[in-house]
């Protein structure tokens, strides 16, 4: 076996994969990279079980053949050689690799040892645009549990069916949800879960579209030439429709980045941890935020508020609320309340127009 | 988090000591699984490094083998199950390189490697599967039991827990009666497999069964207080390589009858601690009365120890 490449097509290749070799695992091999060569293109492949990437790139195939290449060694050997054109020749229990001038061989583990790789389904044509799809996982990826032992919170539930695509993120204290008019084809699945690695994948591709598809124990999406294959995990995502409420009567339009910019400021002075921020609103449009907690100090700032009703108070963590501001990209946002004890509802005004609806659910603090 | 499988050196998994041994259960379980009513949880019961271990490799295999062609198949996938390197099979045994003095499964150890993950797909075979190394609860407390328990009660499809135990007799109860027990068979046939002249010499009564005899006397004198029966049997033993069989036989049979104020626990453990030494005694060419003696003293000192 032996291959003619380019080495700035592999190094962009390698690159790909570096997100899913497993370093520190059970399974030494997978600490390699699967080369595997056939009909003018070396696909490459890695995994950390979780999640398996095959890519491939042009080549110059004599011999097919398969073998395993220590994923760092190989990409710094790539990256470092002297010439653009290179050769990879296998002979026995090792590779040489010629470059230029340069020569080396490196030893390779037998590729029996590696797992059988799910096979990228080719059959789905279920297809999404991928900036839509970039623009509805930043809105809900950041309210992902982290580091709860619960792992099914530890990602985000995308439903999807004909013509709408719907995805949501809780950790339990609050809930992000989005919505947006979707492909009409046929549906790969009703609803996964995505692990919170797999949706940070996503962001590292400029391609036009995703392409779905499901086997019974894997999700496909291909991206480009690329495939990225995430295994299925057992659903027992929490009813989530339960807690958005559509109804609450008490409703504020405030400026985003004035609200955001008096919470960084008020909960500063707030309880460490906590990080809570009273709510207030009279009858007289305005309304006042106020740090609770008083090992630090305390701190209040009025905002003047276009509202008239009853007053109210509620206790919010301000990281939740200074989150979803953040991500944000709108002008306005309306804050919808009833009491200090029904959730407090963030959704933005005049948002992105290729979204349906987006809606963010707080739970109030008990103070 | 790693647990580094059986060593292939310790001859744990070879087909040719152990496969006769293992064979009844793999095809009962085989039996099972073609029916479609093999139990998720499965506890395999018999000593340490005597078979119980190849039983639950084999096990595994045929549980994840694509190919669904029983026992000793030797697909790409049931190899790498035996060497310990398919992503669908898992180990969970005391990790030397967790924190805490005791030597114990974790329950942090068992949320990272069990709890958390077991929501997951097979990646490809037909099922995953975990094995849990000794599950008596000295190895395998309350503490992390608790957190498995749940998990183990209700796995997700294609989901089998394999548990390993000399004793079922100290496997927390509430472990052991959600698993459906698999015995392998017992030392003294075990030992009649083993050593050349001992069939031979338990058929015809002499030797062996004499010695079994007198070291299971000596084992109930000293269980009554007094050690010096142990030092007595020790000193005279026959210079003949069976006699850690035939000890460990005699321990066996007192902790299979529940002899003891820890049921027998003491008693197999003690049996599991022979076999060790006879392994032990062919790499280091130790003399046969200082291993045994050593082995019947600790004993000894566990008892006493737990009666105080």
């Amino acid at each position: 076996m032996e291959l003619k490449l380019q080495k700035t097509h592999v190094l962009q290749e390698l690159s790909v994969l570096q997100g899913v070799v497993e370093r520190r695992g059970t399974i030494p091999i997978l600490s390699n990279i699967l080369a595997e060569a056939s009909d003018g293109r070396l696909r490459m492949i890695a995994t950390d079980l979780d999640m398996t990437i095959v890519t491939s790139c042009p080549a110059e195939v004599e011999g097919e053949g398969r073998l395993t290449l220590e994923s760092r060694v190989f990409t710094e050997l790539v990256r470092n050689l002297p010439e653009e054109e290179f050769v990879v020749r296998r002979d026995g229990d090792s590779v040489e690799i010629i470059s230029g001038r340069f020569h080396s061989t490196m030893s390779v583990a037998d590729p029996s040892g590696y797992p059988t790789v799910p096979e990228p389904p080719t059959d789905g044509n279920y297809s999404l645009s991928l900036d839509l799809f970039q623009l509805l996982l930043q809105r809900v990826a950041f309210a992902i549990t982290r580091d709860d032992p619960k792992f099914q919170l530890n990602g985000a539930l995308v439903k999807i069916v004909p013509g709408e695509i719907e995805i949501a993120a809780t950790d339990g204290h609050r809930l992000a949800m989005v919505r947006a008019k979707a492909s009409t084809d046929v549906v790969p699945f009703e609803q996964q879960l995505f692990p919170r690695k797999l949706l940070a994948e996503f962001s590292r591709f400029d391609d036009e579209a995703v392409i779905f598809s499901a086997t019974e124990n894997h999700l496909g999406f291909q991206i480009g030439e690329r495939h990225i294959i995430s295994r299925v995990v057992e659903l027992r995502f929490p009813q989530y429709e339960r807690v958005i409420v559509r109804d609450n009567p008490s409703r504020i339009r405030i400026q985003r980045a004035e609200l955001l910019g008096s919470l960084r400021r008020v909960s500063l002075m707030a309880h460490e941890k906590a990080r809570g921020v009273r709510f207030r609103l009279d009858g007289s449009g305005e309304l006042t935020l106020v740090s609770i907690g008083h090992e630090r100090g305390s701190a209040e700032e009025t905002l003047p508020v276009l509202y008239q009703g009853e007053s109210l108070e509620i206790a919010l963590n301000a990281q939740y609320m200074i989150e979803v501001l953040s991500i944000l990209g709108c002008e306005l946002v309306e804050l919808q309340l009833r009491d200090s004890a029904t959730q407090c509802v963030v959704v933005p005004v005049d948002d992105d127009e290729r979204l349906e609806e987006y809606i963010y659910v707080l739970m109030p603090m008990r103070v | 988090m790693t647990v580094p499988w059986w060593d292939d050196d310790t001859g744990v998994l070879d087909r040719d000591r152990f496969g006769e041994q293992v064979e009844d259960i793999l095809q009962r379980a085989r039996r099972a699984q073609l029916e479609g009513h093999l139990p998720h949880g499965l506890l395999l019961v018999g000593l340490e490094g005597m078979g119980r271990e190849l039983a639950a490799v084999e096990l595994a295999a045929m549980l994840t083998c694509p190919e669904n062609a029983g026992p000793w198949c030797g697909c790409n996938s049931c190899r790498r199950v035996r060497r310990g390197i398919h992503p669908d099979v898992e180990r969970v045994a005391y990790d030397p390189d967790l924190k805490g003095t005791k030597d114990v499964i974790k329950a942090d150890q068992v949320r990272d490697t069990i709890v958390s993950k077991v929501g997951a797909r097979p990646y490809e075979g037909m099922a995953r599967v975990w094995i849990l190394d000794r599950v008596e609860r000295q190895w395998f407390p309350p503490s992390p039991a608790n957190v498995f328990l749940k998990t183990l009660e209700e796995p997700p499809p294609a989901v089998h827990f394999i548990l390993l135990a000399a004793n079922p007799g100290s496997v927390l109860p509430t472990i052991r009666s959600r698993c459906q027990t698999l015995r392998l068979p017992g030392a003294v046939a075990l030992a009649a497999r083993e050593g050349d002249e001992l069939p031979e010499l338990i058929a015809s009564g002499e030797g062996a069964r004499e010695f079994a005899r007198r070291v299971r006397a000596a084992l109930t004198e000293a269980a009554g207080g007094d050690p010096l029966a142990l030092v007595v049997v020790s000193r005279s033993l026959p210079g003949e390589p069976w006699v850690y069989q035939a000890a460990a036989a005699a321990a066996l049979e007192l902790a299979t009858s529940g002899t003891g104020a820890d049921g027998g626990e003491g008693f197999s453990r003690l049996a599991a601690r022979l076999v060790e030494a006879e392994s032990r005694a062919r790499v280091l060419n130790i003399r046969p009365e200082r291993l045994i003696l050593s082995c019947l003293m600790q004993w000894y000192e566990e008892a006493v120890e737990g009666a105080a």
